[in-house]
């Protein structure tokens, strides 16, 4: 009779403990409630560790270099930001760091994250608890091109500079190509949109070449690439780096004239310990810190004293993300609901380091500007300098594996 | 014909880096059992060593080559004495510490050398590329080719024809029997796991004239010296060359030839040599 009651006591007491567990995890899964008062929270999801951890600095000093300019405050409302490492392509880390932002911190809005694969892990949780997102880093791959969701790539699209990438190689007075991509869905937008570009203009195309990850020597495809004008490439990371690298050690350089799709991994550090041979390498991109505008003349020195670095694109993309989430708040006045929030997005127009963004609604992602740019010698360092500029570019389509 | 000369020197120069790494891995599982897994990580911080030496103070590039080896050798140590040498017989247990530390040692090279992937560099002497048929054929590689039979060759002599090398050999088939003729099986066992780092940590510098450095590269050098491991079995230098030129090879052959199977199919002759030769081409039972 007494192990009855006991059972009976215990079983009570658990049922009892665990209705209550699950009312506290339920009331920390509702969506935030709109606070009249209290800060405005920023979630960010930036790679501090792993292979792309030389981003997360330039992603943090973007974002609070334009808060700086803020006054770290939205009327009589505190802006606070708080940092979370994705590690970069691990998705499982990414979503769990989401989670945690959403649902402990209450973040109203949400950075990041860069990889393609961290972002895919968040992707429908995102969609899920409708938490407005905004890109650091190209999105416009994986934007859902007939409704927009909750994650707005506010960067644009990889195609978009790539196409104008293939125009302007057609226009160097290349006439045939190769490209290498990454095989995933960057280098399909990536290559797709220069293949696109390039045969727009009359080039022909020799082969389109797939790349995995983890490839450690580039040797066996360069010693079966076929002869053509120029070659494309677009990968990320310490691949990136050794691809360019043994491109010129196996005397292609010359031969065979390299445009990379994106500096974000050859970028000017790196330039400069290749050395001089990297003269002449030509590159798309979206971003460079020697746009004459003002509000890349005030962002420049900024991000310099604050960090010590020149701003690259990752840097204008953190920028640009805040910028438009301060447009968001003027436009609502201050609501941080979710649905007043994604609303005043659409349409919105701000000036950028990079240039004059205009988010489109419809579509889901930025129409700005894109630029070719080229690696030359100034002041005894090797930099990338500007050789034309495409305003006002949008995406030209959605490319697939052929 | 051009296509084939530069395949197999390609395929030769990335094998003799994978041998440089695998021998170390090979020589520890024969002789001690154990399963390190921090392996890749030693590797990259005897890259970033070389790095720091040859690029950043500019310094010989040899002497990055001895002080990346020696840096390395001495981590390893540390790690054998202060954490591996407690769980010998206990795989799991050596898994579990050996993979912590190679997230130890990645984030204390983020703390050091920042987040940027570090381009390839080699000497300036070897920096240049030679003609062959009509391609231009890097020469760091051709040198790499050559230290790799040197290297080869000494080692097989170090363990064929001398004292020491008799007494590893024995210790990996019977390391009571040994240790009862009197021979201090301990301090061997400590100087070989040296001698395994140290080795690495020189694979390291060498192999960063074609991959450079970078803090991912831990996991992905260890699952191909892992292959190398299993294709050309344990516990012995000839093993580990078997392996690495058979996987060298197959790599530079097959991404020439089959772009999108060359990872596959370095895990085809994988899974071929476990069902036939479980061992490995050369290997001894662990």
């Amino acid at each position: 009779m007494e192990n009855k009651k006991l059972i009976t006591l215990v079983f009570g007491t658990s049922l009892i403990l665990v209705l209550i567990v699950s009312l506290l995890l339920a009331g920390a899964c509702a969506p935030a409630a709109p606070e009249a008062k209290g800060p405005i929270k920023i979630g960010a999801l930036v790679p501090i560790t792993g292979g792309l951890a030389h981003y997360g600095p330039h992603s943090i000093g973007g974002i609070n270099v334009r808060l700086d300019e803020a006054g770290w405050k939205f009327k009589d409302r505190p802006i606070e930001v708080i940092f979370e490492d994705d590690a970069s392509f691990d998705e499982v880390m990414a979503l769990q760091k989401a989670r945690k932002l959403v649902e402990l911190d209450k973040v109203d809005v949400l950075f990041g994250p860069i990889a393609s694969s961290s972002f895919l892990g968040t992707e429908t949780y995102i969609d899920v608890v409708k938490i407005p997102t905004l890109a650091i880093g190209y999105r416009g791959e994986l934007v859902e091109w007939d409704k927009p969701g909750w994650d707005f790539a506010t960067r644009g699209s990889l195609a978009q500079q790539t196409y104008q990438a293939g125009k302007f190689a057609y226009e160097r007075g290349f006439r045939t190509c190769n490209t290498f991509g990454a095989d995933y869905e960057t280098g399909y937008q990536g290559c797709g949109a220069f293949v696109d570009g390039f045969k727009s203009a009359g080039g022909t195309v020799v082969q389109m070449e797939w790349l995995g990850f983890g490839i450690a020597d580039w040797g066996p495809y360069l010693a079966a690439l076929p002869d053509a004008d120029c070659t494309a490439v677009i990968h990320y990371g310490a691949e990136m780096i050794s691809f360019v690298k043994q491109w010129h050690e196996f005397g292609l350089w010359n031969k065979q004239p390299l445009i990379t799709l994106d500096t974000s991994t050859v970028s000017e550090p790196v330039l400069n310990d290749f050395g001089d041979w990297a003269l002449g390498l030509l590159a798309a991109t979206d971003y460079h810190w020697s746009l004459n505008n003002p509000i890349n003349n005030k962002f420049v020195p900024a991000f310099e004293a604050k960090t010590g670095m020149k701003p690259d694109t990752t840097s204008d993309d953190a920028y640009t993300a805040t910028s438009f989430f301060l447009a968001m708040l003027e436009k609502t006045g201050g609501n941080t609901t979710n649905e007043a929030l994604r609303e005043a997005l659409f349409g919105l127009k701000i000036d950028a380091p990079a240039g004059t963004c205009t988010f489109d609604g419809e579509k889901g992602y930025t129409i700005k500007n894109t630029l070719v740019v080229e690696v030359q010698k100034i002041g005894g360092k090797l930099q990338y300098v500007v050789l034309k500029e495409y305003p006002n570019t949008t995406n030209p389509g959605y490319y697939t594996k052929p | 014909m051009e296509f084939v000369v530069i395949s197999l020197l390609n395929g030769l120069s990335f094998g003799t880096v994978l041998f440089l790494l695998t021998i170390g891995l090979s020589l520890t599982l024969g002789l001690m059992g154990i399963v390190n897994l921090t392996h890749g990580a030693l590797f990259m911080v005897g890259g970033y060593i070389g790095w720091t030496v040859a690029v950043q103070l500019g310094l010989n590039y040899w002497l990055a080559v001895l002080l990346g080896g020696i840096v390395a050798g001495l981590l390893g140590l540390c790690i054998e004495q202060g954490f591996l040498r407690n769980l010998y017989r206990l795989m799991n247990e050596q898994v579990m510490v050996t993979v912590g530390f190679v997230y130890v040692l990645s984030n204390l090279s983020l703390w050091v050398w920042g987040g940027i992937a570090r381009s390839p560099f080699s000497a300036p002497a070897l920096s240049g590329s030679l003609p062959i048929f009509g391609f231009q054929y890097p020469i760091h590689r051709i040198t790499t080719i050559g230290i790799g039979v040197i290297l080869a060759i000494g080692l097989w002599w170090l363990q064929e024809k001398t004292r020491i090398g008799a007494i590893v050999r024995a210790g990996m088939d019977d390391k009571q029997t040994i240790s009862g003729l009197g021979v201090n099986i301990g301090r061997i066992t400590y100087l070989v796991f040296f001698f395994a780092t140290l080795m690495v940590g020189i694979a390291g510098v060498i192999g960063a004239q074609m991959l450079g450095v970078n803090l991912a590269m831990g996991w992905d050098i260890l699952l191909l010296a892992l292959i190398v491991l299993v294709v050309g079995g344990v516990g012995s230098i000839q093993g580990s060359l078997a392996g690495a030129i058979v996987i060298g090879l197959i790599d530079a052959f097959g991404r020439a030839l089959f772009p999108q199977l060359a990872m596959f199919l370095m895990f085809l002759v994988m899974i071929v040599i476990l069902l036939v030769k479980p061992t490995g081409l050369l290997g001894k039972e662990v």
